[in-house]
């Protein structure tokens, strides 16, 4: 059976227009060419070590 | 070759020259990017939107520049009446891509429109609203709150499924149902809209054919699918039918429609609607805002109240220290005042101790002038002797010497003085004569 109390809490807010901007900002979710890229400066990081 | 991350050339080992990646590795990255974007594409074509939404997520973790994904994200965004969310996808969108990028002419339509726009933000804020209504059990007020926000906005799925909650705990399942297929109506395979009617009993079977009657969307005619207007027909004639069989209900004669009588009700209804509304969703804002308002006053005053309090004990505690000041300084002067009335007694015991050993001692003198010839100090001492006292002396050898300055009248003038002011004087005899004379 469906617990009212536990569903509503994983209902999340709607973004507001005021809220765009912090949005876009906090939106950095990684790609793979950012993971490599990650990946190669840890390398000649390492190797300069 | 050319890099996929910056446009440098590749070498022959695989790498960028310029950033270093692997070619290969970025190409089968951008490959599987566009790979889920078509399987989004197609999931949002047959609007199985949530489907949709997973796979473009999963597009822009391989490549987060993939343009298309990230358009077609937003879109599917602002057709759920996420009307923000897709905006922002959008907007990075023509970031990433400033020219020649459909976002571009997503982002102006939105925007060229400013009530539009608001309306997407007051649906926000009465969506979250009543979100809040919701979580804190005040479920009448989230009721009303949803069935406003999405007789304005019917594409709004996340309404709709906190519809069917609520519907749910509410025990309405039938409500719940109608919200649900709704849902399923914009959003093919929702999974939360599935979940909600699997746990309300409903058959897989069942909820699959609930999907396949919700495949011809029409949200701007009044009927949004033609089984909904074809089961409703069915029902109007069978009703009608109903009524005929049953020898029971009465029949009617025609009547004209007097729309008049209803339009008024219609009118009396609305404003008992509305004056309902109001008490439930405007009074209590305002009592609340109201109350807050007292609240703040209430402080605000309070704590000028005690500062004005701290001041006049301040203020007390100051005429406290005057009065003992004020107290202090009249015992002093009492003081000096009674020490300075000795001190005048005193003086003027001494200036008359003073005063008579002086005339005596300038008499004394005097005297010894006049006998030394000294006329005119004799005079000087004997005016200065009658400064501090009258006497018979002074007068005399004053006037004796005059008279050996040969200034008869002022001699005869200090003799008169004697005469009168001291008739019992020694020198009487003296005197008399020289005046006779």
């Amino acid at each position: 059976m469906i617990n009212f109390d536990e569903e509503v809490r994983k209902f999340q807010p709607s973004l507001e227009v005021s809220q765009v901007e912090d949005a876009i900002y906090k939106n950095d979710v990684k790609d793979i060419t950012d993971v490599l890229a990650e990946m190669l400066l840890q390398l000649n990081g390492n190797q300069n070590k | 070759m050319e890099c996929l991350n910056c446009g440098a050339p590749v070498l022959d080992n695989g790498h960028c020259s310029a950033c270093g990646m692997n070619y290969e590795l970025l190409a089968k990255a951008y490959n599987t990017s566009n790979f889920y974007y078509n399987l989004g594409l197609d999931r949002a074509s047959v609007r199985d939107l949530t489907g949709a939404i997973d796979a473009l997520n999963l597009a822009l973790k391989y490549n987060k520049q993939n343009i298309n994904a990230r358009n077609l994200l937003g879109l599917v965004h602002y057709e759920m009446g996420e009307t923000v969310l897709g905006l922002t996808q959008w907007v990075i969108s023509s970031n990433y891509l400033p020219e020649g990028n459909i976002a571009t002419r997503y982002i102006q339509e939105v925007q060229s429109d400013p009530a539009k726009l608001d309306e997407a933000n007051q649906l926000a804020k009465q969506f979250n609203q009543s979100l809040l209504y919701a979580k804190q059990g005040t479920k009448d007020l989230a009721f009303l709150q949803l069935k406003r926000i999405l007789s304005a906005y019917p594409h709004f799925v996340k309404g709709y499924l906190l519809l069917a909650l609520l519907y749910m705990d509410n025990g309405n399942y039938d409500k719940a149902k109608k919200a649900l297929k709704r849902v399923l109506r914009i959003d093919k395979n929702n999974t939360l809209a599935v979940k909600y009617l699997k746990e309300m009993g409903i058959t897989p079977k069942d909820i699959i054919s609930l999907k396949e009657s919700s495949t011809r969307i029409d949200v701007d005619s009044g009927y949004v699918d033609e089984d909904q207007f074809k089961s409703d027909l069915e029902s109007f004639v069978e009703k009608s039918l109903a009524d005929i069989d049953n020898p029971e209900s009465s029949v009617t004669p025609y009547k004209e429609i007097n729309h008049n009588k209803f339009n008024l009700l219609y009118v009396s209804v609305g404003l008992i609607l509305g004056i309902f509304v109001c008490l439930l969703l405007v009074l209590p804002t305002k009592l609340n805002s109201a109350n807050k308002t007292n609240r703040e006053l209430q402080l605000t005053h309070s704590e000028e109240i005690s500062k004005k309090n701290v001041s006049i004990s301040n203020l007390e505690k100051q005429i406290e220290d005057l009065e003992k000041q004020i107290a202090a300084a009249e015992k002093e002067k009492n003081e000096e005042e009674d020490k300075k009335k000795e001190a005048d007694s005193a003086f003027d015991v001494i200036k008359k101790t003073i005063a008579g050993l002086t005339y005596e001692n300038l008499c004394v003198e005097a005297g010894s002038a006049v006998n030394e010839r000294r006329y005119t100090d004799a005079i000087d001492i004997c005016n200065a002797a009658l400064q501090i006292k009258q006497g018979e002396m002074a007068y005399y050898y004053l006037g004796k010497a005059y008279i050996g300055n040969q200034d008869e009248e002022k001699a005869k003038s200090a003799f008169v003085s004697l005469r009168d002011n001291y008739p019992e004087s020694t020198y009487m005899e003296e005197i008399m004569e020289y005046l006779s004379e």
